[in-house]
């Protein structure tokens, strides 16, 4: 069923509010809704409370930048995913398949042995990631094609690559210090965040989610298959590498900040396309909108759920696999097209 | 309109599929192209779209083609509005950031009107009949606004009266001042929408001329390798005719 447009974007917005607000409220500190929207528009009048109270230090210093990184590459990620289902006109495929997660979690853990400091592990991330992508392409017009199906083989091949760097780099690191980092770090979370990661997600993530929305008429003449959308005046070539250059800056960035973050970008655009229906038009500012709720949610859990931390992709996994069950189970309403 | 000249291509080191094609289609001529399977009817609308490249030879036309593909799947179900919309933007030409503009829109929905799908607009795509869904291609390189229409066996999954109603509808379009190039396996279908056929034989020659010297006894035997008669019918309108297939034996 597909729902008003409108409507859902509503909806998708006011449950946003509502997971940051209750986010906020919850934690070893528990603050009161009440007390938390006091703060949040004593922020937006910008004087400072002077009293700066405990509740305040909290949400302020805290929670609010965890909660919004959360948003962030949730936001991104999600609506990267929609790009690439639509691209690769599949709907199996996430933003880990190209090759992207695993290099730029190389990058983080390459910097994490060599003790670097958290802003050059962010940056080796990043740059590692976009590497990762430029691999992809050399190893896909090395072949001397550049078709769908090359690209996603690179894509494994360059994963794979990559995850064997890992695993030599965790096989190498010292078992006492770096060891427990690199795994920890690799499993994804928001715990170390602060105004220097958010402003690089969001330096990452703002301008790229524009681009993909200003791409997604074009996205979906891709969806007629490559000739199709060629005869219909989509510069293919161009746009392929474009998005999957801004996914890639999507990708890397999140990573760098957070970690590997699975299955949002699987999962949170089958859960919107049945309600606004196939259209990235429409498609991509729901998922971006859902997949930060989402995100905030699953981080939320893992702050609050045990005494210690829990890893953002066991959250995801545990949260991502059964749901995604469940809507295999009723893939005839999920936008696809029947089989 | 559109001028093949001296055109050859194979596929990597395989045998020829045509060699040495020339044709010339002017405004508002229309040529169905027949030819058993393999012999490179869909490749040679591939380059004729300028999808693939030929080996040899060069496509010369006036306008970008709009296509009608033999079928569409695409793996995410849009609507069917949404599906002739992008026949409509095409018109934008080659741009990267392009979105509708509320002409297309209406252009879209004329388009639909034209085939009497506008019922269908909200309906989703995926859950039209092979037919329809034929019909809806068809709006969609309508609402490309160009004058130059290639067909990849529209007809070729459909019952007979969905048949039907392609082929009036092209009919329709051909009246209105359409070029038309399709392929097809029913030689009837010539003698209803082509003003010229272009057979493309297995050993890689081809006859191009007026669908009076193309569809002979002899020529539609060679083309398919059974003894073909071509029979026609003075009662009916105009130049309907039937293919009777004489005998079957002899072939593997």
């Amino acid at each position: 069923m597909v729902l008003g447009y409108r409507l859902v974007l509503f909806l998708f917005t006011l449950l946003l509010a509502v997971v940051v607000v209750i986010s906020l409220t919850v934690g070893r500190y528990p603050i009161p809704a009440s007390e938390v929207l006091a703060i949040l528009f004593s922020m937006t009048d910008g004087a400072l409370s002077e009293e700066h109270s405990v509740a305040t230090q909290v949400v302020e210093q805290l929670r609010l930048p965890r909660v919004l990184l959360a948003g962030l590459a949730g936001a991104g990620l999600s609506a990267a995913g929609v790009a690439l289902q639509s691209l690769f006109r599949n709907p199996l495929v996430s933003p880990d398949i190209l090759g992207i997660s695993p290099g730029a979690a190389f990058g983080g853990a390459l910097a994490i042995t060599l003790a670097a400091g958290s802003l050059a592990t962010v940056a080796a991330a990043f740059v590692s990631g976009i590497g990762a992508i430029a691999l992809v392409t050399l190893i896909a017009a090395f072949n001397g094609r550049t078709s769908t199906l090359a690209l996603v083989l690179s894509g494994v091949v360059t994963g794979a690559l990559f995850n064997a760097l890992i695993s030599l780099l965790t096989f190498l690191a010292d078992v006492e210090s770096e060891l427990p980092a690199i795994l920890y770090w690799l499993l994804g979370s928001f715990a170390t965040a602060g105004p220097e990661k958010l402003l690089i997600l969001a330096a990452a993530i703002l301008p790229s989610l524009l681009l993909l929305r200003l791409l997604a008429y074009k996205l979906n003449t891709i969806a007629m298959g490559e000739e199709d959308a060629r005869s219909l005046g989509t510069p293919v070539v161009a746009l392929r590498w474009l998005t999957l250059l801004t996914v890639a800056v999507i990708v890397a960035a999140s990573v760098a900040v957070a970690g590997i973050i699975g299955w949002v970008g699987l999962v949170v655009p089958h859960l919107a396309r049945p309600l606004v229906g196939a259209d990235n038009r429409k498609l991509l500012p729901a998922a971006a909108l859902l997949g930060a709720s989402f995100l905030i949610v699953v981080d939320t859990l893992c702050r609050s759920l045990s005494s210690s931390e829990i890893p953002l992709s066991v959250i995801t996994a545990l949260i991502g696999a059964p749901l995604f069950m469940l809507l295999l189970r009723r893939a005839g309403g999920l936008g696809w097209a029947r089989a | 309109m559109l001028e093949v000249h001296d055109a050859a291509l194979r596929y990597s080191g395989g045998p020829w599929l045509f060699q040495n094609l020339s044709f010339k289609l002017a405004d508002g001529e229309s040529c169905v192209m027949l030819g058993p399977n393999g012999t490179g009817k869909t490749t040679l609308m591939r380059a004729i779209l300028g999808n693939i490249r030929l080996d040899v030879g060069r496509v010369l036309r006036t306008v970008q083609p709009a296509h009608v593909p033999q079928r569409l799947e695409p793996v995410f179900d849009f609507s069917v509005r949404d599906i002739v919309l992008m026949g409509a933007t095409a018109r934008q030409g080659r741009r990267l950031l392009s979105r509708p503009r509320l002409e297309d829109y209406d252009r879209a929905d004329e388009a639909l009107d034209r085939v009497g799908l506008a019922a269908f607009a909200q309906r989703s795509f995926g859950s039209l009949s092979g037919g329809e869904r034929q019909l809806v291609l068809v709006a969609r390189a309508v609402a490309t606004g160009s004058k130059l229409i290639i067909l990849d066996e529209p007809t070729a999954a459909l019952d007979l009266g969905n048949e039907e109603r392609v082929l009036s509808m092209l009919e329709a379009l051909k009246k209105s001042g359409a070029t038309l190039l399709m392929s097809s396996h029913t030689p009837d279908h010539a003698l209803r929408i082509a003003d010229r056929v272009l057979m493309l034989y297995r050993d890689g020659s081809y006859t191009f001329g007026s669908t009076q010297h193309c569809l002979t006894d002899e020529c539609l035997t060679r083309l398919y390798g059974l003894e073909l008669t071509v029979r026609e019918y003075e009662d009916t309108e105009g130049l309907h005719a039937t293919v009777a297939r004489r005998m079957v034996r002899g072939i593997g």
